[in-house]
């Protein structure tokens, strides 16, 4: 990549120098870089260096060489270059320029250095950014013609959910009835126990229906895809594996397919692999057919369904299409579809949405910190001009026309953004390398892998820099080109700037503005995120690990065998030492999975258009709430007695409780599942626990104990004395001793799943405040120059006051209240505009948590800080100003 | 053929390019690590090094010496050893003007 980046460098040079020699500078570079990896300081100095060098011999290859100064290999060079004769001169003056410009790079370093540095953040972040905002929201997912995959769900209008998932019977119907799609699928996520061929393992899988890839357009790498015979009950134990896990797993070898594996304890035949390039919302490794039996439930909701527009059917006729089949069916199935129907989204739209605020986010404050580095930029080149008015004026004295002059100042901007540009794309490729980490999940499907610094974002980024070298440039080349010479020549260039202060005020006061913005913007979302964190699980996360044990239904026949084997594992895990307590149920908070129930509750008369009583289930032992350190508020959890053989009974949460029985004590009371006859007795009511994710409202639950259901998988929550992680060993062996083909999955610490579930806010929030450290850092860079410039300016002035008897400290009050002054009105308008701004809705509600845009402590936080920067930044020039002495200053004129 | 007394005074860096070829052929990055380590000097950037190795071929200096696993190797040519030695006793010339003004404590 660097590799590229220099040759881009090279261009510059003369086409001749370049074919004969730029495969050597190019490798000469790359010997560099390799005697420096591991140098980044260096590293970054050689970039710096090479571009000055190709830019400084990019001018000097094509410059005339001066007669009066024979050279070692001038003599062939004619006294009067053939090109300076045909208009040839105006290309010399500008290279001229340019020399001129790398020159007064070199003579100011350290205002030179900020700006560059300034200039190569800004625009590196914004390239890194731009180039994933490229990538997300301008392209399009990875799939032909994307436009035309959409996604069909239940809409429930009443409840006010348009994209519920389906149930079977439903995706049955809409299938083979519809009239709008060429093809449609469904899809349903699954774990999978791979045994039988090494060690066990549990591996992701999904079950669709057999059009699921002519839906996304992918092509087999090996063998075929799935086909209609597939979805036959009997024949449908074939497979479409993953292509990471044949490499990773099978060594990529061609005769994988028509091999049999054991899936869930069955035999299943691979006929088919895809291929590299395939890219799902989830890593799936194996892919199976989604087969229904005879009975098949309309109930019961749990389906994703693709489907791909037929040819010259738009997408408001697929939508409507649709909604007259979801009518259909609800007069059909009166009972199970009440208030269903079916609605249709874009594909892209479901995936790529979610990220499109904070992406934008992102943008707008690498946005700001961009502006803040020009505004920065534009400080030092109107300092500069300041600073060499007296220069100007000679040089016009001297016969030197406007124009020339205003070239002059131009080019030597340009030169500015040119090195800054290059520094920017280093930066750019840089954090790129970083970025996937910190977005949110789900980004695989939109090929956040894939990004890579494209030619068209290198040239943005230039193109952005050559901008601000222009625009910044122009302002103070107009105003050195005219100056008053006379005057300036007789003042000794200190000059009644007064025009050019006023513009540096307001650059400061437009920087600090800025600054504020970013800062509260930053700041909201680090007090949304601790906000977040701050909220109760409704469990202990400490000291407790994770991990989920699946029993494959085709060795374990009987749910009994199933529930024996089960509870066998969870009094071998009590008896391990270290272990405190054990308990299981089938999802765990945080875990990412979940399911949801209709419940009908017992002497309870429910109007037809009542919302329906939804509940979400989960399979627990008794032990589990103790475990978890999850309270039993009133009555009682589960005892060991309360199996099958015993009456059913269910313990809900402390929301269903208040959801569902808001007048009445729910103990005692009768529940009974959607699509089951059994009468469940409430014994108890649990505390809530936040099962979807901390920022999530808390669903109504409903445990249920084991011995009484028969979940085929159950996760383990071991409480230790010891640290948690240090129980695997022991937990495996365990495991193995008791059936080496059961494999292990998802083993964590219960703090680990925690911090997962918050993994991209936590991100996102870092990277936020990174920009408001940033946006602060240019500030204060910015402020600092500018009063550093002024002390410089007017030491004549504070000579002169200080001879007439003014103290020291009378000097540096004033500056710091000038300072101070400025800060203030920044900060008013920034604070004003920034809540302004948050309140119309410039954070995206998701962002936002438990917290209003305007809030107090945010906005507090913000004056402080940037009033506290802001002194410091005026502190060392003013206290250089403290110390001049009068009778130097007076003397200097 | 040229005259090497056109070509003096060398270039500091032409010259410690001649000096580290008088020992055999090189390729580039091996001239700049010899020359670096001799002079204790700067990073030898690449358009400027290429540039003056073009000029050093032009003026028949140095020859390429064909290439080794993609690098190509240079060698001195006989013009190139004359010049090096001219400037040489060009420098030992100036050394012993600065010492007999006693800039220099005789060694």
């Amino acid at each position: 990549m660097s590799e590229q980046l220099f040759r881009l460098l090279l261009l510059t040079l003369p086409a001749d120098l370049r074919r004969d020699f730029g495969d050597d500078m190019a490798q000469l570079f790359h010997d560099y870089r390799r005697e420096l990896t591991g140098r980044p300081v260096h590293l970054l100095s050689l970039w710096f260096g090479a571009a000055y060098d190709v830019a400084a011999q990019a001018v000097a290859a094509r410059a005339p060489r001066r007669a009066a100064r024979p050279r070692w290999n001038d003599r062939e060079t004619p006294a009067e270059p053939e090109f300076a004769r045909t208009g040839g001169i105006v290309m010399r003056t500008v290279l001229g320029d340019f020399r001129h410009g790398f020159r007064l790079l070199r003579r100011y370093p350290a205002s030179s250095l900020l700006a560059l540095a300034t200039l190569a953040i800004g625009i590196g972040a914004n390239t890194a950014i731009f180039s994933v905002v490229d990538r997300v929201l301008l392209r399009a997912l990875p799939y032909p013609d994307p436009d035309r995959i959409v996604m069909v769900w239940e809409k429930r209008l009443r409840e006010g959910v348009m994209n519920n998932v389906v149930s079977p019977a439903d995706y049955r119907d809409w299938r083979a009835r519809n009239t709008v799609f060429e093809h449609m699928a469904a899809y349903a996520g699954t774990s999978v126990s791979l045994t039988g061929d090494g060690e066990p393992v549990v591996v992701p899988g999904a079950a669709v229906g057999w059009s699921f890839f002519d839906i996304l357009s992918v092509r087999p790498q090996l063998g075929r895809m799935f086909q209609p015979d597939d979805e036959v009950l009997g024949k449908h134990r074939v497979i479409v594996m993953g292509h990471e896990l044949w490499r990773t797993r099978y060594g990529g070898q061609r005769d994988i397919v028509g091999r049999r594996l054991w899936l869930n304890g069955n035999a299943w035949e691979v006929v088919g692999v895809l291929p590299a390039s395939f890219q799902f919302v989830q890593e799936i490794d194996l892919w199976v057919p989604l087969v229904f039996g005879q009975e098949v439930t309309r109930v019961s909701h749990q389906l994703d369904v693709y489907a791909r527009l037929k040819p010259g059917v738009s997408f408001a006729q697929a939508l409507d299409g649709m909604d007259r089949l979801g009518q259909q069916l609800e007069a059909e199935y009166p009972q199970e579809n009440r208030g269903h129907g079916a609605h249709v989204t874009l594909m892209r739209d479901v995936y790529v949405k979610p990220l499109r605020a904070t992406l934008l986010v992102l943008f707008a404050a690498v946005g700001l910190v961009l502006l803040i580095a020009c505004v920065n930029v534009a400080n030092l080149l109107l300092a500069r001009a300041a600073a060499r008015r007296r220069e100007m004026s000679v040089r016009s004295a001297l016969g030197a026309s406007r124009g020339r002059l205003v070239t002059q100042t131009l080019v030597e901007s340009v030169s500015l953004s040119v090195v800054g540009g290059v520094a920017g794309c280093v930066i750019g490729w840089v954090l790129l390398q970083a970025l996937p980490a910190v977005m949110p999940e789900r980004m695989s499907v939109v090929g956040l892998e894939q990004i890579r610094l494209d030619l068209r974002v290198l040239l943005f980024s230039f193109g952005l820099a050559l901008l601000t070298g222009v625009l910044f440039g122009l302002l103070p080349a107009l105003q050195a080109s005219k100056p008053d010479m006379t005057d300036t020549l007789k003042q000794g260039g200190r000059g009644s700037a007064g025009v050019r202060r006023r513009a540096r005020i307001a650059l400061v006061i437009g920087e600090v503005t800025l600054a504020a913005l970013t800062l509260v913007g930053a700041g909201l979302v680090v007090r949304s995120f601790s906000q977040t964190m701050a909220q109760p699980l409704g469990f202990d996360s400490s000291q407790r690990l994770t991990f989920t044990l699946s029993v494959p239904p085709a060795r374990y026949k009987t749910p009994e065998e199933r529930r024996a084997v089960l509870l066998d594992l969870e009094r071998r895990f009590a008896a391990l030492p270290g272990v405190r307590s054990v308990g299981a149920v089938h999802l765990l908070p945080l875990g990412g999975g979940d399911s949801r129930t209709g419940i009908a509750i017992e002497n309870r008369e429910t109007k037809p258009d009542d919302p329906p009583t939804r509940m979400h289930p989960r399979i627990a032992t008794p032990s589990y709430f103790s475990t978890m350190g999850i309270p039993i508020k009133q009555g009682r959890g589960f005892e060991t007695t309360d199996d099958d053989r015993a009456i059913a009974v269910v313990v809900i949460s402390e929301t269903s409780a208040r959801r569902f029985w808001p007048n009445a004590n729910p103990i005692g009371q009768r529940v009974r599942f959607g699509d089951d006859d059994t009468w469940r007795t409430i014994v108890g009511i649990a505390g809530d626990v936040r099962h979807w994710g901390l920022r999530r409202d808390i669903n109504p639950a409903l445990y249920w104990p084991q011995a009484q259901a028969s979940s085929s998988f159950l996760t383990f929550v071991l409480q230790g004395d010891v640290d948690p992680g240090s129980l695997t060993g022991p937990v495996r062996l365990t495991v193995a001793a008791i059936d080496p083909n059961l494999p292990l999955a998802s083993v964590r610490t219960l703090d680990e799943v925690v911090a997962e579930s918050v993994r991209s806010e936590r991100a996102q929030t870092l990277l936020l405040a990174a920009f408001g450290v940033l946006a602060l850092v240019l500030a204060v860079i910015g402020v600092y120059g500018v009063m550093a410039q002024l002390v410089t300016t007017r030491v004549h002035e504070i000579g002169v006051r200080m001879t007439l008897g003014a103290r020291p400290f009378d000097i540096l009050r004033q500056l710091m209240t000038e300072g101070l002054w400025q800060a203030l009105v920044g900060l008013a308008i920034g604070l004003v505009a920034g809540s302004y701004i948050m309140r119309l809705g410039g954070l995206p509600e998701e962002m936002l948590f438990h917290i209003q845009p305007w809030d107090p402590i945010t906005l507090t936080a913000v004056g402080v800080i940037l009033i506290v920067a802001t002194l410091a930044a005026c502190l060392i020039p003013a206290r250089r100003a403290m110390r001049v002495e009068p009778v130097n200053a007076l003397r200097q004129s | 053929m040229n005259d090497p007394r056109d070509l003096i005074p060398l270039k500091p860096l032409v010259f410690q390019v001649l000096l580290a070829l008088t020992e055999g052929e090189r390729h580039g990055w091996s001239l700049v690590r010899e020359v670096r380590q001799r002079t204790g000097g700067d990073r030898i950037l690449p358009a400027n090094f290429y540039r003056t190795l073009r000029g050093m071929l032009g003026d028949g200096l140095i020859e390429e010496a064909g290439r080794k696993e993609d690098r190509r190797y240079f060698r001195v040519t006989t013009l190139g050893r004359d010049a090096a030695r001219l400037e040489a006793r060009r420098l030992q010339e100036l050394l012993g003007d600065a010492r007999t003004r006693r800039l220099l404590r005789k060694t």
